[in-house]
């Protein structure tokens, strides 16, 4: 179930809302069975027998969660610790990588093993890394006692379960935990309707029709000339941020409906200066993750550091950023021109000295996330290369009868031009909304 | 144990943005300075840790976006 789709927004959100206002007065935690029973019914609408799965991993990470919280042993802890991030990126390979795996030792070694065609589990990818904060912040003492409710509703919270943003658990709980925000509050549920609004408008409007066109595009990329491509590569890039970020405006929303405030995941990515800036403005979430949690500790495990020590490691991290987004060679181009993208980033930065025009640097960190998000869509290398070709002229410049349907696109894409470059975002509208309301009250 | 003043945790931060000690106050956050990146964070927090003799553990280090945020944490 999508939050677009009539069923979600006319009928499962409204009886939901209804339950979550009107119980708490029964039990002191009615409102955590309300949200868990309605995360699960919300995950089983997708596919009944894989919901078991997400049930499994909540039952064995709050067991390895509590092990690892009430152990004094160190050691141990760590031990713990290790076995159970291992067991779950362990599970999220099967699930996601084991094709992928397939394929490539029947390509290297010339075999022909069958592929498992397993089914992927809907959001596996998000609530594996949320899982994995909760169990460093188990072992770093950030998280004291959690009831199993608790636990299930941080990982089962229904507006950030299939796209995120991945949350961590001392945010979301004192928010749950909160008795004032068990009642109806109307500025969070205007508030919370207007972004709901700006997300759909996002989705459906601007993403839903850049989505056509981009699917045209990629499918003749051979015959695609220089407007073409461009037109192509820059409806994508757009399409995916006002995918994204359409649908992570639904779920702020949604949550501010039940008066629970959701971190920010995008800041006006495509206004970034740089590559550093971009990943400090898209998919915030994901990247606080790879840094919090994957690129710190290695840089601490290291004996000495130095900065090229440290950009092997920005390198690597992005690799896995890449593969993360999916089981493809692609994404791991995606990753790695990322991870050189900030490397050039710092190298600038410490070896040269002087600031270049701000509307130059966001006109090339545009132009160059653009380029590899092209790898991003791409079905497969030669699509890729054949956009670029493209784009650099190499195809031609005419602008043929390509365009005779297509018209309209140009139109969404200034659009998508206007609301991204001239328009502030969601969460700047989100912090003047509750600004306005703290000065009323003052 | 070292002592924890403003000035020391002041004087790294300013070593490690290339921003000079007097441009950096109680209230400055990474947010003010292009060079205050992820890069920057995890030098400046290692060479806290290594002046402190105090350990900040790496789910901390990316929330230590302040001069303050890092006096609160070591205090």
């Amino acid at each position: 179930m999508l939050f677009h789709n009539p069923v979600f927004l006319f009928l499962f959100l409204p009886i939901v809302l209804i339950l979550y206002y009107y119980t708490y007065k029964l039990s002191k935690f009615a409102h955590e069975y309300i949200l868990i029973i309605a995360g699960i019914f919300f995950y089983a609408w997708w596919n009944i027998y894989l919901s078991p799965i997400i049930i499994i991993s909540i039952i064995f990470n709050f067991y390895f969660g509590n092990l690892i919280k009430n152990n004094s042993h160190k050691n141990f802890k760590k031990k713990i610790l290790f076995f159970s991030i291992f067991l779950n990126i362990l599970f999220l390979a099967i699930f996601k990588y084991t094709d992928f795996i397939i394929e490539n030792i029947n390509y290297i070694f010339n075999t022909n093993l069958d592929l498992l065609n397993l089914p992927f589990p809907l959001a596996m990818s998000f609530f594996t890394f949320q899982t994995i904060a909760y169990l460093v912040d188990c072992y770093d003492g950030n998280i004291k006692k959690t009831r199993f409710t608790q636990y299930s509703l941080f990982i089962i919270f229904f507006p950030q379960l299939i796209a995120g943003p991945i949350v961590k658990y001392n945010h979301m709980m004192s928010q749950f935990d909160n008795p004032n925000n068990r009642s109806i509050n109307r500025k969070n549920l205007n508030l919370g309707l207007v972004i709901i609004l700006i997300g759909l408008f996002k989705k459906i409007i601007l993403a839903d029709n850049l989505a056509i066109f981009v699917e045209n595009g990629f499918s003749v990329s051979q015959n695609l000339q220089f407007f073409a491509s461009w037109l192509t590569s820059l409806s994508f890039t757009f399409q995916i941020y006002f995918d994204f970020s359409g649908y992570v405006d639904m779920a702020t929303g949604i949550a501010l409906l039940f008066n629970i405030r959701l971190p920010i995941n995008f800041n006006s990515p495509y206004k970034a200066t740089s590559i550093i800036n971009f990943w400090q403005k898209w998919h915030i979430t994901l990247g606080n993750f790879l840094t919090n949690y994957i690129y710190f500790p290695w840089v601490k495990s290291l004996k000495k550091v130095n900065f090229l020590k440290i950009m092997i490691i920005i390198f690597f991290v992005f690799l896995i950023a890449g593969i993360w987004h999916g089981p493809s060679w692609l994404f791991v181009i995606f990753g790695a021109l990322h991870g050189f993208g900030l490397i050039t980033n710092h190298v600038f930065r410490k070896f040269f000295d002087y600031k270049i025009n701000k509307y130059i640097t966001c006109f090339l960190t545009f132009n160059y996330v653009n380029l590899t998000f092209i790898f991003f869509r791409s079905d497969n290398l030669t699509i890729s290369l054949n956009i670029i070709k493209g784009m650099l002229g190499l195809n031609g410049f005419e602008l043929s009868n390509y365009f005779d349907d297509k018209l309209y696109i140009v139109v969404i894409l200034l659009i998508a031009i206007v609301v991204v470059f001239c328009f502030k975002n969601t969460s700047y509208l989100i912090d003047k909304f509750n600004q306005k309301i703290k000065k009323k009250i003052n | 144990m070292s002592k924890i003043n403003l000035k020391l945790i002041i004087s790294i931060v300013s070593k490690h943005i290339k921003v000079a000690e007097k441009d950096i106050n109680i209230n400055s956050k990474s947010n003010d300075f292009y060079r205050w990146d992820s890069l920057a964070q995890v030098n400046i927090i290692l060479e806290i840790e290594k002046k402190t003799n105090k350990e900040i553990s790496t789910s901390k280090m990316s929330e230590l976006t302040s001069i303050k945020l890092i006096l609160n944490h070591l205090k």
